[in-house]
């Protein structure tokens, strides 16, 4: 009878882990072995910053683990699309690709209990739901602006940029949108924000500019001194990673400063959708949100912070963030793209 | 037979199946321009959003550039949240957006807008589709775009919507409800009123009915009042029938009197003289009865018109009493009236009806007293109340039925041995009716009867 059981919850594990086809960057399980179920969680944020949550959530349900699975934001979509994974909760930072996800209907409607936690600009339907903020900073390397007074503006930047060539040339660093989702959602948010976003990619162009998959290569570069700058960066990260004598110095541009939100998503493929709702329902809790403040350093909605900052740009959770995903878009952006960054 | 419906009902049911219809309409009504308003704001918005994708279309060369706005499709989720699904077409096929949105498959001179409602992936949309033909290098190219919207945001503003006119329809039910209520009460209150008025009339009032009535109530009035009048016509016949007749018994009988006083005076045989003193003693109590059918019919003809007049009680007493004086030393009977109040109490009532009241309830007392015996009268001012009490000092009423005793004819069991009519409390209780007071007869603490008129003063 119990080799019965045993077996029977082995084929149901089974059964329950997704089919990894898509690219893995790491996998980890928090709580107990024996615990009653596990939450499935699909992430973009790396499991070391969110791990405080995750034990939190733990702590509240003892008879729960997680699985945490880490993947860049477009395999996420992938897997989510057109593979046939079972996760009962998708995180990720690219807003775009979650709202298409919902949008193209394979995200469940969610009731959470603590549904009045999220404000309405942080959501969409009931499907999409923010729960963390993150300022898009610029980082700059202090030993590199001795003689130079930090840019408060984008317009700074560029005449920063145009009568320093000496300083900056291949010295400045940003997201490849080729490669990068968060990088492709920044740089398109910002061509909407301002014309002075293409005349900044030129001059970066012409600075030779160095194109990064994620952020902390580009915070790790800007603190060695290896980059002067780098453009678009996730502040969270940079607040998180930095030590307080770091080189690197992080600035919220004040023509404007976009703020990403960090959402999560039940897919309509989950096993145990309820366990991905609770799991969310913690995120957004009182409890979970000063865990992400405080200790995963990943800003809560309610950041006061953020929220003095002047001239912030929530990208807005809306369907206008299909747009740049559509392939003839997209196509057309990166070849404006290119033909700034790469004159030659 | 069927029972006949009630004017309630016949009223209300048709005003309440017109609210329950208006009531209906309205929801309807509102649902559907509801309906309407929403479909033509969001057919709107995706006429806008289709137009400004075919306007950004440009074509170079060998390609086509397609840019859809950004802006437009944040304002299609806007106001709704509404998943949005798209789909371009290149000389019929799949240039970029939703392959599995099918394209609405127009003739190709087809220039306008065309809407239509789909399924895609188990929901409902509303599809907005354009087509254009461009010339490029001399060859015809065909763009098509389709841009198209779920109705949740709809199907949420109906069900809102459904559900404020439903409340605005029960409403608005239960408000013509109550008005139709009101107005059958309204209409039906000249009938109970009038009905009232009638049903509140004194026994013989009947007088013809009067005071405002609807113009359609006056058929009903009028021929009611046709039908008072012929039965005033009726009873005054009846009543003067009495009067006459009483008259014709009463001459005779006056003369029978006065012929056997003539009699007894002359007659020596003391045999003789007890018959005729018995009759004389007959022809005496018939000469009062026929009195009392006089006054009876006197009572009901004055009731149809009644000559209200503020009345000095204690001298109508006292003249009543003066009155009777006479037919009461007949028994050495002395009638004692006490006037209270220095006389200053005052009624508001028919003089003759008042004393023909006084002189029966006398009457009784003279009768059913022993001779040498005193009468009193007394008045008792009470509040609002005057008491005209008769005392006497004869046989009383002790153990008599007095149920029933002041009807028509009705006697007492304690009167076997006395000639009566029977109609003297029933000539005072219809007097009482008439003049708003109360009548009762009850036996003395000591001796006699006690008869008591009560009467409001003024
Ligand atoms: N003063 C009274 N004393 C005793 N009985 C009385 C007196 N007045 C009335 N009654 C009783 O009330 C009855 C009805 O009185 P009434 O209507 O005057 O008729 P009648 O006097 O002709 O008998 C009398 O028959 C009698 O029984
Ligand atoms: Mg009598």
């Amino acid at each position: 009878m119990r080799n019965i059981t045993i077996t029977c919850l082995l084929i149901y594990v089974i059964n329950l882990l997704p089919v990894a086809a898509f690219e893995i960057e790491l996998e980890e399980t928090f709580g107990d072995n024996d615990s009653v179920s596990t939450v499935q969680i699909l992430s973009s944020t790396d499991s070391e910053r969110f791990r405080p949550v995750i034990n939190g959530f733990i702590n509240r349900n003892p008879e729960l683990s997680v699985r945490y699975v880490t993947a860049s934001t477009a395999e996420i979509y992938t897997a989510i699309a057109t593979e046939s994974t079972t996760f009962d909760l998708v995180i990720s930072s690219a807003m775009d690709l979650q709202m298409k996800l919902a949008n193209d209907g394979f995200t469940k409607t969610v009731t959470l209990a603590g549904n009045e936690n999220v404000p309405n600009w942080a959501r969409w339907r009931s499907e999409v739901f923010g729960f963390a903020l993150e300022p898009i900073v610029l980082l700059v390397s202090k030993q590199d602006f001795l003689d130079l007074k930090f840019p408060k503006t984008r317009r700074d930047l560029l005449a920063l940029m145009r009568n320093n060539p000496d300083i900056f040339i291949n010295r400045i660093g940003t997201y490849d949108p080729k490669i990068s989702g968060a990088g492709y959602l920044f740089s398109t948010q910002d061509s909407r924000q301002s014309d002075t976003f293409w005349r900044l990619a030129e001059v970066m162009g012409r600075l030779n500019t160095k194109l990064y998959c994620c952020t902390s290569k580009m915070i790790e570069a800007v603190d060695s001194g290896e980059l002067a700058l780098a453009y678009n960066v996730l502040g969270s990260y940079a607040n998180a990673e930095l030590p307080s004598d770091s080189n690197a110095q992080v600035i919220a541009l004040e023509d404007y400063t976009q703020i990403l939100l960090r959402t999560a998503v039940v897919p309509l493929a989950s096993k145990r959708p309820d366990l991905g709702t609770r799991f969310l329902d913690y995120l957004i809790s009182v409890e979970g949100q000063d865990i992400l403040d405080k200790q995963a350093k990943l800003p809560a909605l309610n950041n006061f912070e953020i929220s003095k900052l002047a001239n912030r740009k929530p990208i807005r959770l809306d369907s206008g963030l299909l747009v740049f995903l559509d392939k003839l878009k997209r196509s057309a952006f990166l070849r404006e793209w290119d033909a700034a960054l790469f004159q030659n | 037979m069927r029972k006949p419906i009630s004017l309630r009902w016949r009223l209300l049911v048709p005003l309440i199946i017109t609210a329950i219809i208006t009531s209906a309409l309205l929801y309807f009504t509102m649902r559907q321009v509801t309906k309407q308003a929403v479909q033509a704001t969001q057919e709107a918005l995706l006429e806008k959003a289709v137009t400004s994708i075919l306007e950004q279309t440009r074509f170079t060369e060998n390609n086509v550039e397609i840019d859809l706005p950004y802006n437009i499709f944040t304002m299609l989720g806007a106001i709704s949240e509404d998943k949005v699904y798209y789909r371009v077409d290149l000389d019929g096929l799949f240039l970029t957006g939703y392959e599995d949105l099918r394209l609405k498959n127009l003739t190709v001179d087809n220039e306008y807008i065309f809407f239509s409602s789909t399924i895609f992936r188990g929901v409902k949309l509303r599809q907005a589709t354009v087509q254009q033909l461009f010339l490029v290098n001399g060859k015809s190219r065909l763009i098509q775009i389709t841009v198209a919207q779920t109705q949740l945001f709809q199907e949420a503003i109906l069900r809102d919507m459904s559900r404020n006119a439903g409340v605005i329809g029960i409403s608005f039910f239960g408000f013509a409800l109550l008005v139709a209520l009101l107005a059958t009460r309204s209409f039906l209150r000249p009938i109970n009123s009038l009905a009232g008025t009638v049903s509140r009339r004194g026994a013989h009032d009947l007088r013809p009915v009067k005071g405002p009535t609807p113009p359609e109530l006056m058929p009903l009035v009028l021929s009611l009042n046709g039908f008072i009048s012929r039965l005033t016509g009726t009873l005054r016949q009846t009543e003067t029938f009495i009067a006459e007749a009483a008259h014709h018994i009463r001459t005779p009988l006056s003369l029978v009197k006065s012929e056997s006083q003539l009699a007894l005076r002359k007659s020596k045989s003391s045999e003789n003289r007890k018959h005729l003193h018995n009759i004389i003693e007959s022809v005496d109590m018939s000469i009062r009865s026929a009195g009392q059918l006089l006054d009876h019919a006197l009572v009901l003809y004055r009731s149809e018109k009644i000559d209200e007049k503020r009345l000095d009680l204690a001298v109508v007493v006292q003249h009543v009493a003066d009155n009777l004086q006479p037919a009461a030393d007949l028994k050495d009977i002395i009638i004692k009236t006490e006037i209270i109040n220095n006389g200053d109490i005052f009624v508001m009532a028919d003089r003759v009806l008042l004393e023909v009241a006084l002189r029966n309830m006398l009457d009784n007392a003279i009768k059913y007293s022993n001779p040498d015996q005193l009468i009193f009268v007394k008045m008792v001012l009470d509040q609002n109340f005057v008491r005209i009490i008769v005392l006497d000092n004869g046989r009383g009423i002790k153990g008599v039925k007095t149920k029933g005793i002041h009807k028509r004819f009705k006697r007492g069991s304690n009167v076997d041995d006395v000639i009566g009519s029977g109609l003297g409390l029933a000539i005072i209780s219809e007097i009482c009716i008439i003049l708003g007071g109360s009548f009762i007869l009850k036996n003395n603490k000591g001796v006699g009867a006690c008869a008591i008129l009560q009467l409001p003063v003024c």
